[in-house]
């Protein structure tokens, strides 16, 4: 609408929304009901799973197929479940309609499924993070839905945010609580949303006496996109990334990249742009050595003279489309990915029995990105999430009062200031994935998810009570210590899930679960 | 985006000036010192006026007892003069930016708020407009004839509970009212003073035997308003109180001042069962209802606990494990 706005006018448009508006224009995160058995042998491995989810979608369609899609097929990616049966629906409201927002449908699953090994793992005598750890998926693997895991870092991210907090020592004092959590999230999704056999990313290189020029449709919106253009055309390149011109998001002179969302920037365009630089340093080095010299002894300039009288103008092209490794099913689209990252995380909490006030002391995170092509950036989307993640498990609601969006104000809808953000440490853990360029993977929604389940899991270990459902506020804390006193359940949280005529399942035969063994059905 | 109404910028030189002009325009008029409430609510059309008499030319000293209506909030919260429940609630207003612009005067004359009022005109249209602008009935409390918006302003209980005064200038002179004496328990008519009087100074008995204290709950450690609060100040005699005056925030149309409670520490030696008592007493008049973040159920326990960890501030005993955002 801006743009033909601006073609009819000819002049510079710009449209804004206020805070109200962006609530009932904008696609939310889908409010999730959800109910899970899991099936577990006495030292606490999972033998089988059934979940189910009904989301809330409001009033329009947006992307919630997927999303209902994603409420499901990610839990067998942390955890090595053998048999697994999922059903899900999404349901119209007349409310804003939700669809994908940080971590797409797979955060609430996630709350729901580390709270239930938790549980789990109390009524088995064991202690949560080891059970959860007994049951983590090992690399080089295939899911029993036939998702593959290359790089997983999800041991070490275990031990790194266990061992620094010191949760397995802990001091078991009431009103003091630590929890664990863990999370795993696609660095792109491995079909798009546009259904065609094109690349997802394409980089194009110029190299003009001296200048290095990438192009590329990646749409840099804050989380520094350019930067890893930059970085990995010039590692190929024997430069600097200063020394990288770029061109990026202009549809008029790039060439196609599907967009700054599903985490997979970094990943494809990244591995576009490895493809192009790889082919201009071909060409500079054969160059170099025909005139009987090293690449590495002449200066870069002195590369592209040569080669630019060698070859004429120099241009290379680089594309990537991820491998179709979607498993023989219908609806098996939505899960695949080229790598999925890793995530732990501890929270250390106070909460008072009296107020129900929780006060966030520290948050450990340690978050497996494959290789960190910008450390610095990787700390901040990793750091951002846990912020982002304290607000929806601590604040952020979307109350109806009335048919009406209770406070769609800055003012009134809550999110943390910074006086609420308490101390991080974050690790980047690194495993170099085979397929990722440097072996890089995504970190832009991934260190959310295990935020979440790791305040309500910490709430219950300072207080005895589960909050099953976000966000946790003083009041739902102070209702479940009296129940807990009345010798009720000592929980809030919903207590029943509808009964929901879901179509017959489709049963599926498991892949081998062992990489190097090709399934016949590729 | 919400834009600012079409209006005119009055600026007179003097209070005399500024209320001649306010009693000539009468309610097309509003008199506006930081603007840190008003203008958000212009935006929203909660007032809806033809011109704004500014009052940039009140004095912002703080000397002595004397606070000018002007100071900012920033300039009282890092006052070493000021008392220090006082200095204390002026800090916990809002956020850094606004209280550079909000000042003492301000902040006394604070509108009152609920969450079916401070909403975008469209929304309030939506939803149904509410006896405090544009409709006739009160959206929290349909059965009652009246506005029950919330007093939520961190400086009037403190002030009240120090005894302080506000010099009111008419246009045909000037008086001197207690701050207790500036508010009417009523959402929309919360003022008592007559609309063109200006408030130039608040006068602020400083002694040195009284100690205060302001604790204010609210969500987040920046930005919000409160959702309830207690000011105290009090006269110790050793460790006896002579006197005690507790006045909270947020909990009715008015700062509300719970007389039983100080009039019950007087002559009391003030140990941890002695004050739990006075907060229970504090805690009875409140009604906090639905219309302020979290529910009524809970800010209403929430009385008890501020009013506990205010008399303990003012005492300078620590001792409190609940730490409220922010403080």
């Amino acid at each position: 609408m801006v743009s033909k706005l601006a073609m009819i006018t000819g002049r510079p448009v710009k449209c804004t929304l206020t805070r109200e508006e962006v609530f009932y224009a904008h696609r939310g995160r889908h409010p999730v009901l959800m109910w899970v058995r899991t099936g577990v042998t006495r030292d606490g491995l999972i033998t089988a799973m059934h979940f189910k989810s009904a989301l809330d979608g409001g009033a329009y369609g947006s992307y919630g197929v997927a999303s209902t899609f994603y409420t499901g097929v990610l839990q067998p990616i942390t955890y090595d479940i053998p048999a697994y049966r999922f059903e899900g629906c999404r349901v119209f409201t007349n409310k804003p309609p939700c669809g994908p927002k940080r971590g797409h449908g797979t955060p609430q699953p996630r709350f729901a499924l580390e709270l239930h090994l938790e549980k789990i793992a109390h009524d088995l005598g064991l202690d949560p993070a080891e059970m959860k750890r007994k049951n983590f998926v090992k690399p080089m693997t295939r899911t029993v839905n036939w998702l593959r895991v290359t790089s997983c870092g999800l041991e070490e991210c275990a031990q790194k945010v266990l061992h620094a907090s010191g949760y397995g020592d802990r001091k078991r004092l009431p009103g003091h609580g630590m929890g664990f959590a863990i999370s795993s999230y696609l660095s792109g999704a491995g079909t798009a949303i546009y259904w065609n056999d094109m690349p997802h990313s394409e980089v194009q290189i110029k190299v003009d006496r001296g200048g290095v020029t990438a192009y590329c449709g990646a749409m840099d919106i804050g989380q520094g996109s350019d930067s890893v253009l930059a970085a990995i055309v010039a590692e190929q390149l024997g430069l600097q990334p200063k020394d990288v011109r770029l061109v990026t998001a202009d549809s008029d002179t790039t060439p196609i990249d599907l967009g700054s969302y599903s985490s997979r920037v970094t990943f494809m365009a990244g591995n576009a742009a490895l493809e192009a630089a790889r082919k201009m340093r071909l060409m500079l080095v054969e160059a170099v050595e025909a005139a009987g010299r090293k690449y590495e002894d002449v200066k870069f300039e002195e590369a592209c003279v040569l080669a630019e009288a060698k070859f004429g103008t120099l241009v290379s092209a680089g594309s990537y489309t991820p491998p179709k490794i979607a498993g023989p099913y219908k609806g098996s689209g939505v899960g695949p990915s080229p790598a999925y990252s890793y995530s732990a995380c501890v929270v250390d909490l106070d909460a008072d029995a009296r107020t129900g006030l929780v006060h966030i002391n520290k948050v450990w995170i340690a978050h497996d990105v494959g290789r960190a092509i910008n450390p610095l950036l990787v700390e901040g989307q990793v750091e951002g999430s846990v912020y982002m993640g304290l607000g929806e498990a601590l604040m952020e609601e979307q109350e109806f009062r009335k048919g009406l969006h209770k406070w769609p104000s800055m003012l009134e809808y809550k999110s943390p200031t910074f006086l609420d953000v308490p101390e991080m440490e974050t690790f980047i853990v690194e495993t170099d994935d085979p397929e990722g360029p440097y072996g890089a993977k995504e970190a832009g929604q991934g260190p959310l998810l295990p935020v979440i389940p790791a305040v309500n899991a910490a709430v219950y270990d300072a207080l005895g009570v589960w909050i099953d459902e976000t966000p946790v506020t003083p009041e739902k804390i102070v209702e479940a210590l009296r129940r807990k006193d009345k010798g009720e359940p000592a929980r809030v949280g919903p207590t029943r899930f509808p009964d929901i005529p879901y179509p017959a399942c489709i049963k599926v035969e498991p892949p081998p679960k062992d990489l190097s063994a090709s399934p016949a059905e590729i | 985006m919400l834009r600012l109404p079409r209006f005119r910028y009055l600026r007179p030189k003097t209070a005399r000036e500024a209320a001649h002009m306010a009693r000539d325009l009468g309610p097309k008029a509003m008199f506006v010192a930081g603007g840190t409430d008003l203008y958000p609510k212009l935006k929203r059309r909660q007032f809806e006026i033809e011109a704004l008499i500014g009052l940039d030319f009140l004095d912002r000293r703080i000397d002595g007892d004397t606070i000018g209506a002007g100071a900012t909030l920033a300039d009282i919260a890092s006052h070493a003069g000021v008392p220090r429940g006082y200095g204390q609630a002026a800090g916990l207003v809002s956020s850094p930016p606004l209280r550079n612009a909000g000042t003492a005067g301000g902040n006394l004359c604070v509108d009152t708020r609920c969450n079916y009022y401070d909403m975008t005109y469209e929304w309030r249209k939506a939803i149904g407009f509410c006896i405090k602008k544009d409709g006739d009935i009160c959206l929290v409390a349909p059965s009652s004839p009246r506005c029950w918006a919330v007093s939520s302003s961190d400086t009037a209980p403190m002030a009240i509970a120090l005894g302080a005064t506000v010099v009111l200038a008419g246009d045909d002179g000037e008086r001197e009212a207690p701050v207790a004496a500036l508010y009417r328990d009523d959402g929309i008519d919360y003022l008592a003073k007559q609309p063109h009087e200006v408030v130039t100074e608040i006068r602020m008995p400083v002694d040195a035997r009284t100690s205060s204290a302001y604790v204010k709950l609210r969500r987040r450690g920046s930005i919000d308003f409160p959702i309830a609060g207690a000011a105290v100040a009090l006269e110790l005699d050793g460790d006896v109180v002579d006197s005690c005056r507790i006045v909270l925030s947020a909990v009715a149309s008015h700062p509300l001042e719970a007389a039983a409670a100080g009039e019950f520490l007087a002559g009391k030696r003030l140990d941890r069962d002695v004050i739990q008592a006075a907060a229970d007493l504090a805690a009875k008049p409140a009604k906090p209802l639905d219309n302020a973040d979290l529910t009524h159920f809970w800010r209403k326990r929430m009385v008890r606990v501020v009013v506990e960890q205010a008399i303990q501030e003012a005492i300078g005993a620590g001792g409190s494990t609940v730490k409220l955002a922010g403080q």
